[in-house]
């Protein structure tokens, strides 16, 4: 029991640095039918994309986080054109509105250049950018980028995936050690595993928590840890212990020692007499 | 659009092709075709670049309005239209311009983002002395044609208007300023509806990037 109340203890105290979180301000516009849990939808899945590594160009996880700050604002009036973006004045009047993300229908016009195909407008080194209600979390990121001056305001060229390259298919997820500051994260060291070579393609790295045989690992609601490429448990998820090898990607924003990465200020509780042990 | 046009159509593009550019030309070559979808099938954060656009040529057309044909594929259909413009090629006057006229009902918000291009595509297609397009968007301004298709509580004939008046600044023509020109002078007068006056500075604006700077500094 002891034991117990200490992991509990100490996980939490190793937790709480762990992610750079930076809240958005956000407002659509009246006529734009956006919702809040849209927006915190792509910001949950584009935090999963930047604090994981993914297998298609060089990446690193990254501990920057962004969630909804505050409640959703609402701005213009019906029938005021000002979902549609189209000329400097209807940009410059959208950049003007409270908060940092504005969401339109469509945005044409930005910086001086007309393009129906833009899907997001974000001003150089200033608060403020634009998307398109349907656009994804990692458009949200570049854009912001582009207001803290990731890259001076330029595109990536390192990797068609990265957050920052011009191009996207809404699942950009890979950034450099410059994007990962610039975000306002750090790197995540990597704290166990190795190169295990190619699974299915993959280059994989793993690590093996072993839940003994009457042991339970439960993660409770809120908490997260990447399982599998692609695979998150992020609520009760409950594995019944039968002393196999679960593999694990982990990683902390405190190097040099081996901790659990547990995300949205979770925890872990290892019930039944269990134990979590690192090969 | 409904299958059976969109057949029929694609079939007299692809003759027009034949009758203009040679037999070789009447589908979309595949190298090609995989360089439309990797241009196109992708969205662009700042926009589609028109130099990469424009390089595809006319013969990218037919495997663009298979794209613009599939419903599955609607979330690239904005970037379809934008290319279909930015090649700057007449075969696609019609097909743009049935694609107005063919959608029906409320329209979901990738195919309205795609329908509002059309003016901007037809003005780029203008630029080559098309005045069948430039005719075309003469008439959108004048703001007196139906739509079949609506989007939320958007005034999809003021919108077009609007738009049209920014494709005739892109298009570069002589003939489009003038008309611009004599539209300046009907909002002086109030003949003009007032809401395309910062469109017509929008399109000033353009013309005057485009002297500076050349066609791709207007959309890049």
């Amino acid at each position: 029991m002891k034991a117990h109340v200490f992991l509990l203890l100490w996980l939490a105290a190793v937790v709480t640095p762990g992610l750079a979180q930076t809240g958005f301000t956000v407002s659509r516009h009246v006529d734009t039918a956006f919702t809040e849990a849209e927006f915190d939808l792509a910001m949950e899945d584009v935090n999963f994309r930047l604090q994981t590594v993914n297998d298609r160009c060089v990446d690193l996880a990254c501990s920057a986080s962004f969630v909804r700050s505050g409640a959703m604002g609402v701005f213009g009036t019906s029938g005021d054109g000002l979902d549609f973006i189209d000329t400097p004045e209807e940009l410059s009047t959208v950049f003007d509105q409270d908060n940092r993300a504005k969401v339109v229908t469509a945005v044409d016009y930005c910086g001086g250049i007309y393009n129906p195909s833009i899907i997001g407008c974000g001003r150089c080194g200033a608060d403020g950018y634009i998307v398109e209600s349907w656009s994804s979390g990692d458009v949200y990121v570049h854009e912001y980028g582009h207001n803290v001056n990731v890259y001076n305001c330029a595109h990536a060229t390192w990797c068609e995936w990265s957050i920052m390259d011009d191009d996207t298919d809404l699942t950009n997820d890979s950034v450099d050690d410059y994007e990962c500051t610039g975000f306002g994260g750090s790197p995540l060291p990597q704290l166990c595993g190795s190169e295990s070579g190619n699974v299915e393609g993959k280059q994989v790295v793993t690590c093996d928590v072993v839940v003994p045989v009457g042991g339970q690992l439960r993660l409770l609601a809120g908490s997260q840890v990447q399982v599998l490429s692609g695979l998150t448990i992020t609520a009760d998820g409950t594995f019944s212990g039968d002393s196999s090898g679960i593999p694990a990607f982990l990683y902390s924003a405190a190097p040099g020692t081996p901790k659990l990465r547990i995300l949205d200020g979770g925890y872990l509780v290892v019930t039944g007499g269990g134990q979590i042990r690192f090969d | 659009m409904t299958p059976s046009i969109r057949v029929v159509t694609l079939i007299v593009v692809a003759v027009a092709l034949v009758a203009v550019t040679g037999p070789a030309l009447a589908e979309t070559p595949p190298p090609l075709a995989a360089a439309v979808d990797h241009l196109v099938l992708r969205h662009h954060i700042h926009g589609i670049l028109y130099a990469d656009a424009h390089a595809l040529g006319p013969e990218a057309i037919p495997r663009l309005l298979e794209i613009l044909g599939d419903p599955g594929l609607e979330p690239f259909w904005v970037n379809t239209v934008v290319t279909l413009g930015f090649v700057e090629s007449s075969l696609a006057r019609e097909e743009l311009l049935s694609f107005l006229l063919e959608e029906r009902g409320e329209v979901e918000g990738h195919a309205f983002r795609a329908l509002a291009a059309v003016p901007f595509a037809l003005g780029c297609i203008a630029s080559s002395g098309d005045r069948e397009a430039l005719a075309a968007l003469e008439a959108m301004v004048d703001g007196t044609r139906v739509y079949p298709w609506s989007y939320r509580t958007t005034d999809v004939v003021r919108l077009l208007a609007q738009k049209a008046v920014v494709g005739l600044a892109v298009s570069g023509r002589v003939d489009a300023v003038a008309v611009l020109d004599r539209l300046e002078q009907d909002l002086a007068t109030g003949d003009a509806p007032a809401d395309l006056r910062p469109h017509l500075e929008t399109g000033r604006s353009l013309l005057s990037t485009l002297a500076r700077e050349g066609r791709a500094a207007m959309f890049n």
